[in-house]
């Protein structure tokens, strides 16, 4: 088998407004099913619920999750069964992700379940897989739809041939997405000369505000 | 059409950011004041994460504070040398300010004392707002006493470190100006507003300074506190978006020249009337978001 993405990175620019990254496979063998997931850097998380203290709402509980992926999207040309999936880590729901600092399974089963919600909503998570595009027997395409506030960092795509509930091939590939240019000029000045990147931007507003003293003022 | 920011890590639309900065320095260019408590809740509502609005926030104001502190100091009415001693108090309380912001921001609590703090400022400030302006143009006669500074109070004239501010003509001891300075650098550095409204009533009704000197000495010391929270938050915590920050000046300078012109032209005490409703609206807003219960008791912070 082999997959290729039809591009390797994803340029956040100035304009950025969401991309999206096709993603090619193919496989020799036959009455194959695919399944195509994509898997953001891992994060921690905390998950905060809110709850009644004086008669204001504020954060009263939290579960941390390690290891949460920033973003995952998955396409297939089946569903896949749900043992199978378990072993794989197929689904953002079997993923490695775990709680820290809570043990009682049923609190970390509930705030799972917010934390994947709430990802959906974000749109970071899909509600459903989507499809992929058989463009022959043995001939595959599929588009990830990435949205414009996706995280930056070190993306995973991982192709799977599947027949049944047997695995008959694994790919990875990785997707670098990232800023570029002015925007990430200064992103990295901010990160790694952090005294300068303040002294500056003080500067130009000591210079902002001189200047439209000076120049627009009406006496 | 959409920005990237590239510390929020955000697409926005910037016409709404140009927006708000003309907004802000429309109402600091009519009222003088900084605009700054209504414009970090507005970037928060965008959806811009907390500590980068209070960063970026750092930086208008020294852009914004600039501008209004010249006007004052041509016209000769600002007072240097007390304006020195209070920053002194600022840039501790600013720094102070900055590392109180990431313990809070860490236990998850940001939200929660942003909103608290400013439903107390804005409820307070608002409601005195409403009642001077309201009285005013209801034309009711105050009587105005001779209020005695608590500065000149016997207690606190035995406090030591005294010192002759000659422009504001005060002997009183310099422990308290750095006190005021101080809690307007906490303010600066954990919400990112200026503190002017705070500070200006302190500086006439704490220290006794002459109000015609008040506003430029405020605006003088709140450069230096905000850019000095500025670098902190920069440095520390990685929290100014240039972008960000160039937009809303830029917007601004812009609103600020429509304030002022308009301030020729409109009254006072109904102007005054219409922020002391804005401020109130604002710290109504805020209540609602803190007392009633939210449509999602879940919320997610990503670390790294």
């Amino acid at each position: 088998m082999s997959a290729e993405l039809a591009r390797d990175h994803v340029d956040i620019s100035t304009g950025f407004n969401g991309e999206t990254i096709a993603l090619f496979a193919t496989t020799d063998e036959d009455n194959a099913d695919i399944i195509i997931s994509i898997k953001g850097p891992e994060s921690t998380v905390a998950v905060r619920r809110k709850g009644r203290v004086l008669g204001a709402w504020m954060n009263k509980d939290t579960v941390e999750f390690r290891r949460v992926p920033a973003y995952y999207d998955i396409a297939s040309t089946f569903a896949p069964d749900e043992v199978f999936a378990k072993e794989q880590r197929i689904g953002f729901g079997n993923l490695d992700f775990y709680a820290e600092n809570e043990s009682d399974p049923e609190t970390v089963a509930v705030f799972k379940e917010a934390l994947i919600r709430k990802m959906q909503e974000k749109g970071f998570v899909p509600e459903e897989a989507k499809k992929v595009k058989r463009i022959d027997a043995h001939f595959f395409k599929t588009t990830f739809v990435l949205p414009p506030d996706i995280p930056t960092g070190l993306y995973t795509v991982d192709t799977y041939i599947v027949r049944g509930d047997k695995l008959l091939g694994h790919e990875s590939r990785e997707l670098q997405v990232g800023q570029v240019g002015f925007n990430a000029n200064i992103y990295l000045t901010a990160q790694e000369h952090s005294f300068f990147y303040g002294l500056f931007t003080v500067f130009v507003a000591l210079i902002s505000g001189w200047s439209a003293f000076t120049f627009l003022r009406r006496d | 059409m959409q920005i990237y920011l590239p510390i929020a890590e955000i697409s926005v639309p910037a016409e709404s950011l140009a927006l708000l900065g003309v907004a802000v320095g429309f109402l600091s260019g009519l009222f003088g004041v900084g605009g700054g408590f209504l414009a970090t809740p507005f970037l928060l509502f965008m959806g811009i994460p907390p500590a980068v609005a209070v960063g970026t926030q750092a930086n208008q104001l020294v852009a914004t504070s600039v501008t209004g502190m010249l006007g004052h100091w041509r016209k000769g009415n600002v007072d240097m040398q007390l304006g020195t001693v209070m920053m002194a108090g600022g840039m501790a309380g600013s720094l102070a300010g900055v590392f109180v912001f990431r313990v809070l921001q860490h236990f998850g609590h940001i939200d929660l004392f942003i909103a608290t703090s400013y439903i107390i400022l804005l409820g307070t400030i608002g409601t005195m707002m409403l009642i001077e302006s309201m009285m005013t143009l209801l034309k009711r006669h105050r009587v105005t006493e001779d209020v005695i500074s608590v500065a000149q109070r016997p207690f606190f004239q035995k406090w030591p470190y005294k010192m002759r501010f000659i422009k504001s003509r005060l002997y009183i001891s310099a422990l308290l100006p750095i006190i005021i300075g101080f809690v307007g650098g906490l303010l600066v550095s954990i919400l990112g507003i200026g503190g002017g409204f705070i500070l200006i009533p302190a500086m006439i009704y704490v220290l006794g300074m002459p109000s015609l000197l008040v506003a430029g000495t405020s605006l003088f010391q709140i450069i230096f506190i905000s850019a000095f929270s500025c670098i902190l938050h920069a440095t520390f915590n990685h929290t100014v978006d240039a972008i960000l920050a160039l937009i809303l000046i830029s917007g601004g300078v812009v609103g600020a020249q429509i304030g002022v012109r308009a301030a020729r032209r409109i009254k006072g005490a109904p102007a005054r009337v219409a922020l002391a409703l804005i401020i109130l609206a604002v710290g109504a807003r805020m209540i609602g978001v803190l007392f009633v219960e939210p449509s999602d008791l879940f919320a997610l912070d990503v670390r790294l």
